[in-house]
């Protein structure tokens, strides 16, 4: 005979309710259906929640949670402890698990959720979602010895013992207190040291001035982090300072890699530059192409203004001739500024208003003088270029100026604009990938071809 | 994230004359202490200097840079720096003493005779070469040991050095291979060493070359890696620490060379001026005395148009074009060149085929794309002469065709050659990065251009007189 639906409900809120022993509850309620349980869940409040948690065997519970939605499960796991979340992680399908993170907007929520999944889990569910791979979270692993903060020394080497097998790294041994809290560290060396002291408790020994990350620090500042501190893993710790898993330095190489092949494409505008053996024609074409229509188009502008200033090109010839040149050295100067940028931005140094101010003043000063050289050299080859070609030498003087003046401004321009074009897109939060070379490139062709053409109308007196 | 920074600047600066400093500062972190003191005023810091113990001060010493420690290295005896030199990481101490020149001879004088014969040594190796790596803190132990006289032996040794995950096991002097102290750990007290270690590891040299080291040190994923000689002799280990340091560097290396900058000198303010024109300067100038090539390729082209009213009309509309089709160009090789960059200075020892395979897939990708950014800007050039004059000549198809096809022949050579000059330089045993961005740019515009104003002319020129 079935059940009123809520029926169920109130016996299992009363089974939870009395006060008897864990395991009279417990096998009270295993005669329930784990979609019973998960109707019932709706109905309790915060303190029957967590005693349904203790009460349930961990397999039970994730089976509870399979049958909720995830907007549900979600809401629940807002208000359950970490280490309940991480065994739940360990063990829950990764279909349910995909649809609970995509449905977490925050992003960094997001990344500590995904952080308390097991590495080899996370893997999988990162490449159903397309994730920011940025944050210490998504590299992080559960590769490491934990030890209580209540052993002493020989109960301490005899746990690392154990448990060595089974990890990768024992280098670097933390020391957690009964609530999971990360409250010291040791190294495996000062562990060996110790060891004709047995009765030392480990608590006396251990380092207390931690240095750790969240799932949410940049993979950059982790980096930074790892080559002040020569250690060979960081351990990873929640909001409420519960060690749920360290990087290591081998993972962190790797990401190290990884920025650096970010900053690559961002200056070579491609969606990505690693290559495998397997790399197509096709999947070629799909990184680079869809950069290369919109260029095309960004670049017609340059065809525009040419072709605006057609009488004076048909005037003097020679203003084409050194198009190429004054295009391409502000192009050069403005990827070099960019590419001081790119840098700065992935090592987070340019978060203050300050340092992007004096950032922005050293680049104009910089591009201000190196157009300077660039000008005073070029001013010299044109001269001398004209001499060999025979032109009269007032004429030459004039043309010379002109050059070297439109190289001088295109060149501070362009190092500006190099440096502007990727912060502004920065604070307006659109896709970095807008600042990669190619595109500055280009819009400092459109620049400095008026500056170019208006230089040298305004100048050269045969072309009024 | 706690500031400790902060917390030992105000532990130092209330505790200044306590005696016993060290029992304040030794809870933290060398780097740490290593920034404090650096931030620290005179007097202050050779007070701090002067109470903590030599080989704490090493410790500290391992995290500054030449131009840090040249801030109070006067101010300390000379004998006392030998003795905090001495307690330092041999690479580290080797590092300081070769930037701080006078002074950095002065105090290797007075190091005991051992460890300055061991810093002459490695003082030879240049900076891109993995003996300027050597660490001497290694465990090593004979391969006849049991499981349990070798974790004695560790025990006993684990104070006196710094890296212990990984024990090198020798016979008679020459390596046979290591064991992870975690193996050492979980092994059987009375199972022979020789039955569990492993045995293939990377022969390293000192003078191999320091990218070459990191690319192996990433695909093994070890802790450390040994150093040997010809004879097989362990010379010394390279660890984590140093890996670290070694690939950010290799991969900051690489992508200064990318984007056209000269290397930057590390120890220096960021934000100098005198500094960043120093590193952009030099490749400007070369990029202008290759630029002046397009201009005197196109002053060829020009003294044949310019001559009648007509041709100059055809070198002002060949201009329209130009820069359109030099930046295309430029933007696909700079694309190639990044990906092929990429895969050399990732991969260790590629084998000609896939060189082959690499270059032939960028050939035919430059030529799709080739194909169709031609086929746009065909289709562009009809339709903006037909909204100009309301009809088609036949002129304007030659025109547009000539534009299209240069493209085509533009985008096509310079992929392939974004490609080519990286592999170039690899097949030579050049470092592949040297080819960068605005350098393959400006060859691109040199060969697009004659390219485009030779179809141009011939065919067009006709034409128009």
């Amino acid at each position: 005979m079935t059940k009123f639906m809520g029926q169920f409900i109130d016996e299992i809120m009363d089974i939870l309710n009395q006060e008897q022993s864990e395991s009279i509850s417990r096998d009270l309620l295993d005669n329930y259906h784990d979609y019973e349980i998960a109707k019932a869940m709706f109905y309790m409040d915060n303190s029957l929640l967590e005693k349904l948690y203790h009460v349930l065997p961990i397999a039970s519970l994730t089976d509870v949670f399979e049958q909720l939605d995830p907007e549900e499960a979600f809401a629940y796991f807002e208000k359950m402890p970490v280490t309940t979340i991480i065994n739940i992680f360990d063990r829950i399908e990764t279909d349910d698990l995909v649809d609970i993170i995509e449905l977490i907007d925050d992003k960094e929520k997001q990344m500590i959720y995904l952080s308390m999944i097991p590495s080899n889990k996370r893997k999988v569910i990162q490449s159903y979602l397309h994730f920011d791979e940025d944050m210490v979270g998504s590299i992080m692993n559960n590769n490491y010895i934990k030890i209580d903060e209540n052993l002493n020394v020989k109960k301490a080497i005899k746990a690392v013992v154990e448990a060595a097998p089974d990890v990768e790294y024992i280098h670097n041994i933390y020391v957690v207190d009964d609530y999971g809290h990360l409250v010291g560290a040791l190294s495996l060396k000062e562990l060996i040291n110790k060891g004709n002291r047995k009765s030392t408790a480990i608590k006396d020994i251990m380092n207390e001035n931690l240095i750790y990350l969240y799932p949410t620090t940049e993979i950059e500042d982790a980096i930074e982090m790892m080559k002040n501190y020569d250690f060979q893993l960081l351990p990873v710790i929640s909001s409420d300072k519960i060690l749920i898993g360290i990087i290591s330095f081998d993972d962190t190489l790797e990401a190290l890699s990884e920025e650096s092949s970010q900053d690559y494409a961002s200056l070579a505008g491609l969606t990505d530059v690693e290559i495998s053996d397997k790399e197509t024609v096709w999947s070629s074409l799909k990184k680079r192409l869809p950069w290369l229509v919109f260029l095309l188009f960004v670049n017609l502008i340059t065809s525009s203004i040419i072709a605006s200033y057609e009488t004076e090109l048909q005037a003097l010839t020679t203003l084409a001739i050194f198009m190429p040149l004054i295009l391409s050295m502000a192009g050069n100067s403005s990827t070099q500024g960019l590419g001081v940028v790119i840098r700065l931005f992935a090592k987070n140094q340019l978060n203050q208003s300050q340092s992007i101010y004096k950032h922005l003043i050293r680049e104009f000063l910089t591009g201000f003088i190196n157009g300077l050289f660039v000008g005073l050299g070029l001013f010299l080859m044109v001269v001398l270029f004209n001499y060999v070609r025979g032109v009269a030498f007032s004429e030459s003087m004039e043309f010379a100026l002109v050059i070297a003046l439109s190289v001088q401004v295109a060149l501070t321009v362009a190092t500006l604009v190099g440096s502007v074009i990727p912060l502004v897109i920065n604070v307006l939060k659109i896709d970095p990938a807008a600042a990669s070379g190619p595109f500055i490139t280009t819009v400092n062709d459109i620049l400095s071809l008026i500056i170019y053409f208006g230089l040298a109308t305004a100048f050269i007196s045969n072309l009024n | 994230m706690i500031d400790y920074q902060n917390e030992i600047t105000s532990l130092i600066k209330n505790n200044l004359d306590y005696p016993h400093m060290i029992d304040l500062l030794n809870p933290y972190h060398p780097y740490d202490l290593s920034r404090v003191i650096i931030d620290l005023d005179n007097d202050s810091r050779l007070k701090i200097i002067a109470v903590l113990p030599d080989a704490f001060l090493g410790e500290i010493f391992e995290h500054l840079t030449v131009n840090e420690i040249k801030l109070f290295i006067d101010d300390i005896a000379i004998e006392r720096l030998a003795h905090i030199f001495t307690s330092m990481d041999l690479d580290l101490s080797v590092d300081l003493i070769r930037g701080l020149k006078k002074t950095g001879i002065k105090i290797l004088n007075h190091i005991n005779f051992k460890r300055k014969s061991r810093i002459l040594e490695m003082i030879h190796y240049q900076a891109d070469e993995i003996g300027s790596y050597l660490n001497d803190g290694f465990l090593s132990i004979d391969i006849n040991l049991t499981v349990k006289e070798a974790m004695r032996f560790v025990t006993e040794h684990a104070h006196e050095i710094d890296h212990i995950s990984i024990v090198y096991v020798t016979s008679h002097q020459a390596l046979i291979g290591y064991i992870r102290l975690k193996d050492l750990i979980t092994a059987r007290a009375n199972e022979l060493l020789k039955d569990i270690i492993e045995t293939r590891f990377p022969k390293i040299y000192l003078d191999d070359d320091v990218e070459y080291v990191s690319r192996i040190m990433q695909e093994t994923r070890e802790s450390s890696i040994p150093i040997i000689d010809e004879g097989d002799h362990l010379l010394g280990v390279v660890t984590h620490d140093d890996i670290m340091d070694i690939v950010a560097l290799e991969e900051e290396e690489d992508y200064t060379k990318f984007a056209g900058l000269s290397e930057l000198d590390h120890d220096q303010n960021p934000y100098s001026l005198k500094q960043s024109i120093r590193s952009r300067l030099p490749w400007l100038m070369i990029l202008l005395v290759l630029s002046m090539v397009t201009s005197l390729i196109l002053s060829v082209f020009d003294a044949r148009l310019s001559l009648s009213a007509p041709g100059a009309k055809l070198a002002s509309q060949l201009a329209v074009f130009l820069p359109l089709i030099l930046g295309m160009a430029g933007n696909t090789g700079t694309q190639s060149l990044a990906v092929t960059i990429r895969y050399l200075s990732k991969n260790e020892n590629i084998e000609t085929h896939i060189l082959k395979t690499m270059i032939y897939r960028e050939l035919k990708t430059g030529l799709a794309q080739g194909v169709l950014i031609g086929i746009i800007v065909f289709g562009m050039i009809l339709l903006n002469r037909y909204a100009g004059q309301d009809q088609l000549f036949k002129l304007d198809y030659i025109y547009a065709l000539v534009t299209s096809v240069s493209i085509f022949i533009a985008l096509f050579i310079s992929t392939t050659l974004g490609a080519l000059i990286p592999m170039f330089m690899y097949r030579i045993d050049r470092d592949p990065a040297v080819a960068s961005g605005p350098f393959i740019t400006t060859i691109s515009d040199i060969i697009t251009l004659s390219i485009y104003y030779a179809i141009g002319m011939s065919i067009l020129l006709p034409y128009y007189l």
